[in-house]
């Protein structure tokens, strides 16, 4: 085994080292200093060049000596070139600085080919950009979190919450990283926004399936959040003013660095009270911020930062109050190791503290559920000779978690868990194979060595093989592994209180394997297409054990799962049209306690039509259509007076009349109508001067007042509806 | 042209349905709801009916007319009276009189009726669990058999006494029970006592100092007046299969240590809701050793 381990080392040495010349470095914006991901560097009249990754990084192998052209390209930047002289072995530290233009047309096309150029292998990524971001019509505030749900695959259950649930996967099965720090509950008011402000993000990867063994610990997807460093020669902001909330950042130039802080705080309550006929006195602020400094030309260091809280008081007093906390800070280290290696560690701590207060109402007691994570990330690129990558990384994921609620034998419960996971994984990247190109790897989680060896090993394979220059066969295969759930009460309509409880023995991790097989491409120059079957398997997965009667009895019991589907996606412009259309037909079924149904989250048809025209430079309108088919829900057959059997004991119990019970059918055996929904932007800026633009945007929700269902109260017989035509403003000042 | 496209694609959408009507409610079918224990504590076994209904649905009524309800048992049939007592706006209520069911045996119930499909369930009755109490050097331990068709136990232990004065005229008598712990709060100003609760366990200690404290709070304080021990009296009430899993499932499952926050409604009633059980009691009585009670301080009868 040890001479194993030393012909592994020796190999990769002898590949890492080379004889030929080496260019390294970052691409950047020659406006602000931030550094550019996914921008292309090509060795002009050779095969050889790079892009540069989510941190702005390029590394180009295998350069022959001589004079040679480099052109730098990204989308929205004035490309630019430089000619070089390659003539020692040293590697050549070379930053690129490109100048932004506007982005008038194309946009969306342009990023999808950025996208596919990144993620060669995986089809099931996207990116999602700050740009992007703002195209896309909003409730009230631009997020992130709904723009994803126009990605294939991606679906929610209402308009009023930003919980999502991606290919059949439960909503704690998606893996939120801010600048490598774990998000828990990254949602606002229910979920109605996430605690993103747009304003700060960098770009976002969205997996929604397949991804590498560098992600881990959860079942379904990966949202990879990259904020922004801030503007490293000149400082600036942004004021907005919109009717729920007032949001701003500033950013500015320090010492060999940058920063750049934003906060958002809600102003306007009655507005959820008057559209969502529900009173919901909740006041939100988050804070977030980001500290970048330069030690030298290829290292950088990074302080994150982000405080979010959110407040509901009910001035009723059988309505309990809840608050929600999601704080983290954390840092992160980048370096070029000698001449072909790049370290990247980060090390972060969040904390995430939800509680439902009841008052004192009928005697119930505080409920409240805690995680309080530390994180450690450390990997390593090694950039081979033949321009092949390995990747190899641990993370330390700790999460100690704390809970108490009254549960339903209305005991007052107070319990803790902990979960130490440390990972290791590699990954190998052949960037050029004939017309195949492939990765793979491995995730190993070292705590399941000992105590549940079979769930040690995840492998990940990813692979594309190119028919032509445009069009690619891409497939992916990826085992994951989750050890920490939410619960909450599965007849919720909204689950307003969820606890994170950790899996122990004797149970086993939840798992999931992903097969995915698709085809992607440019069909013509301005329309980027690509279609995608996917089959998931779960396993173990666990869901209320309703065969418990006693406290012998688990609560949860395990069972199985699977979802597979087919999504397509089109986005072409022509002229000043430019169009994102998608189009997701899935199935997800679960089977626990021998019932086999569909969750709530599966729909069967999901349509996306985003459409942009743009009249003029600073002129655009944006139409945004959603169909869905109607989510499963269990039906009412009828109610019952249902005798609790008070006195039994004493023999006096004859005589009780019992509480009105419903009576439930087939578990999820329905479907409510079908979701659609039409949403309108209008945005329009003014130059006010050299340094001020003014922007100004009417976002229409739910144009033609659809009355889509939202939940149907099965106390009072009352249905309430999701948002109804819904006009909004907003007002900005960038500086 | 491509405005033309974009106008006939928003009439399009806005001409559409706008609105779909939406029923949670499912076929509603007209079912038994039913609550029958048969006990052997009682004599006349009561059992209660009603129907299923709809909420604001003018249409269903929670009264079943014309049912025929009765138990078989061993071919012999055993059936229900109507009765219009107690005056009850939600159940129907039906009487066997003079009926004590026969331990270890099994009961089929029928419910049937023009308005409704035939209900039945079936059950077995707990046979007799032979409670067996025993005064040890340092606890008192409690002891049944574990029966099939039975889930679950509660049981209880008490200590009749009397009161007497200086001339041995009986001034009151009196049963206390043992508790099984006891908390004391405040420096013993106060206590909190912990009585059984139903539980799957088939033996069980008492402590001599719940005993002796329960008998102090008893005990008078004017010296002419003395507490004399009769007997002590163990009961055990056990619950059939079914009975006992609904009846933890309304209380929640009993469990506290429970992330639930649902109610399972667990029945056993064939084409109805509800729950046909059986809940017997059995028991024993023992002296306590004199030697016990004069070390207490009391005085045995």
């Amino acid at each position: 085994m040890k001479s194993r381990i030393i012909l592994f080392f020796i190999f990769f040495s002898n590949l890492a080292f080379s004889q030929s010349a080496i260019l390294r470095g970052f691409v950047r914006d020659s406006a602000t200093g931030e550094t550019i991901p996914y921008a292309t560097v090509l060795v002009l009249k050779t095969d050889k060049g790079a892009y540069t990754n989510v941190n702005g990084f390029y590394f180009i192998n295998n350069i022959p000596f001589g004079i040679h052209e480099i052109q730098v390209s990204a989308i929205g930047y004035e490309s630019t070139t430089k000619q070089i002289r390659f003539r020692r072995e040293e590697p050549i530290n070379q930053n690129f600085y490109l100048s932004p233009k506007p982005i008038e047309l194309q946009p969306i096309t342009k990023t999808a080919e950025r996208v596919k150029e990144v993620y060669e292998t995986n089809i099931s990524a996207q990116s999602i950009s700050k740009k992007e971001i703002d195209m896309v019509p909003v409730v009230i505030q631009k997020d992130l979190f709904r723009v994803i749900k126009i990605i294939p695959g991606i679906t929610s259950t209402s308009d009023v919450t930003s919980q999502f649930y991606v290919r059949g996967g439960g909503g704690d099965q998606n893996l939120i990283l801010l600048d490598n720090m774990i998000v828990y509950n990254p949602f606002h008011a229910f979920g109605l926004f996430s605690i993103f402000n747009s304003d700060i993000i960098k770009m976002s990867e969205i997996l929604t399936g397949g991804f590498g063994p560098e992600f881990g610990g959860r079942l379904s997807s990966v949202i990879n959040i990259i904020s922004k460093e801030g503007n490293k020669n000149s400082y600036g902001g942004k004021i907005n003013l919109g009717l729920l909330s007032g949001q701003t950042y500033f950013e500015g130039p320090i010492y060999d660095g940058s920063f750049l802080i934003s906060f958002r705080k809600s102003y306007f309550n009655r507005m959820l009270k008057k559209f969502l006929s529900k009173d919901l006195p909740v006041e939100f602020y988050d804070l977030n911020g980001k500290i970048s400094y330069d030690f030298t030309d290829d290292s950088k260091f990074f302080f994150n930062f982000f405080l979010s809280n959110d407040n509901l008081k009910n001035s009723k007093i059988s309505e309990p109050d809840y608050n929600w906390k999601n704080n983290a800070f954390g840092i992160e280290y980048l370096q070029s190791l000698g001449d072909q290696f790049l370290l990247d560690v980060s090390f972060s701590r969040s904390f995430f503290n939800a509680y439902m207060d009841p008052k004192g109402y009928q005697n119930k007691q505080k409920s409240e559920s805690k995680i309080n994570n530390v994180f450690f990330n450390a990997k390593v690129d090694a950039f081979l000779k033949n321009n092949d990558i390995l990747s190899v990384g641990f993370t330390f994921d700790l999460p100690d978690m704390n809970y108490s609620l009254t549960n339903s034998a209305g005991y007052y419960l107070k319990n803790s868990g902990h979960i130490s996971d440390a990972s290791i994984w590699a990954k190998y990247k052949l960037v050029k194979f004939g017309p195949f190109t492939f990765d793979f790897g491995f995730r190993g989680n070292l705590s399941n060595i000992l105590d549940q060896p079979n769930y040690f090993l995840e492998p990940r394979f990813n692979f594309k093989y190119k028919i032509d220059e445009n069009i690619s066969i891409k497939g992916s295969y990826g085992r994951y592994h989750q050890k920490l759930i939410t619960t909450s009460n599965e007849d919720d309509v909204i689950p307003v209180f969820e606890t994170w409880l950790p899996i122990e023995l004797p149970k086993v991790p939840e798992r999931s394997d992903h097969y995915i097989l698709g085809i992607d491409g440019n069909i013509y120059e301005n329309l980027v297409f690509s279609l995608q079957g996917y089959y998931k398997a779960f396993s173990d997965i666990l869901g209320y054990n309703l065969n418990k009667y006693d406290s012998d009895d688990p609560d949860f019991s395990a069972g199985k799962g699977k979802s597979y589907g087919l999504e397509t996606m089109l986005k072409f412009n022509y002229n000043k049209i430019y169009s994102w259309i998608s189009y997701s037909l899935s199935c997800a079924e679960k089977t626990i306690n021998n019932i086999t149904y569909p969750p709530r989250y599966d729909k069967r048809h999901l349509i996306n039509v985003l459409l942009g025209y743009d009249i003029d430079v600073d002129f655009s309108v944006i139409f945004n259509w959603e169909y869905s088919s109607g989510s499963p829900f269990t039906q009412i057959v009828g109610y019952m007076d249902k005798d609790n059997l008070t006195d039994l004991f004493t023999g006096n119990y004859h005589f009780n009349e019992g509480n009105t019970f419903p009576i439930l059918g087939q578990k999820n055996g329905s479907r409510l109508p079908a979701y659609h929904r039409l949403d309108m932007t209008i945005s329009k800026s003014f130059i006010v001067s050299d340094k001020v633009k003014l922007n100004t945007e009417i976002n229409i929700i739910n144009l033609y007042d659809r009355r889509n269902i939202f939940y149907y109260n099965r106390d009072t017989g009352e249905r309430i509806n999701m948002l109804p035509f819904m006009p909004s403003f907003s007002l900005g000042v960038e500086f | 042209m491509k405005n033309k496209i974009i106008i006939i694609f928003l009439s399009f959408l806005i001409l559409s349905c706008n609105s779909e009507d939406f029923s949670p409610v499912g076929n509603y079918e007209k079912k038994v709801v039913t609550y029958l224990i048969l006990d052997n504590r009682i004599n006349n076994q009561i059992i209660k009916v009603q129907s299923d209904y709809l909420i604001n649905d003018q249409n269903t009524s929670k009264k079943i007319n014309n049912l025929n309800v009765y138990l078989i048992n061993d071919n012999n049939k055993y059936t229900f009276s109507d009765t219009i007592i107690p005056d009850s706006k939600n159940y129907s209520y039906f009487v066997l009189r003079n009926f004590i069911p026969i331990r270890g045996a099994k009961y089929s119930l029928y419910i049937s009726g023009d308005e409704v499909p035939t209900a039945t369930s079936e059950i077995y009755v707990p046979p007799k669990s032979d409670v067996t109490l025993y005064y040890d050097s340092d606890k008192i331990q409690l002891t049944y058999y574990r029966n099939r068709f039975v889930k679950g136990y509660l049981h209880h232990l008490y200590v009749d006494f009397y009161i007497k004065d200086d001339k041995n005229n009986v001034i009151k008598n009196g049963r206390v029970e043992v508790p099984i712990g006891i908390e004391i709060l405040n420096d013993g100003k106060d206590t909190i006592k912990y009585y059984p609760t139903l539980t799957k366990d088939v033996s069980f200690n008492y402590s001599y100092s719940n005993l002796f404290t329960v008998l102090m709070e008893n005990k008078p304080k004017d010296d002419k007046y003395k507490l004399v021990v009769k007997k002590s009296v163990a009961t055990v009430l056990s619950l059939e299969e079914n009975l006992y899993n609904y009846y933890v499932t309304v209380k929640g499952f009993s469990d506290p240590y429970s992330v639930r926050l649902d109610q399972i409604n667990y029945s056993n009633i064939k084409n109805g809701y509800g729950i046909f059980g059986a809940i017997t009691i059995d028991s024993t009585i023992e002296r306590i050793p004199p030697f016990i009670i004069y070390g207490f301080g009391f005085e045995p009868e």
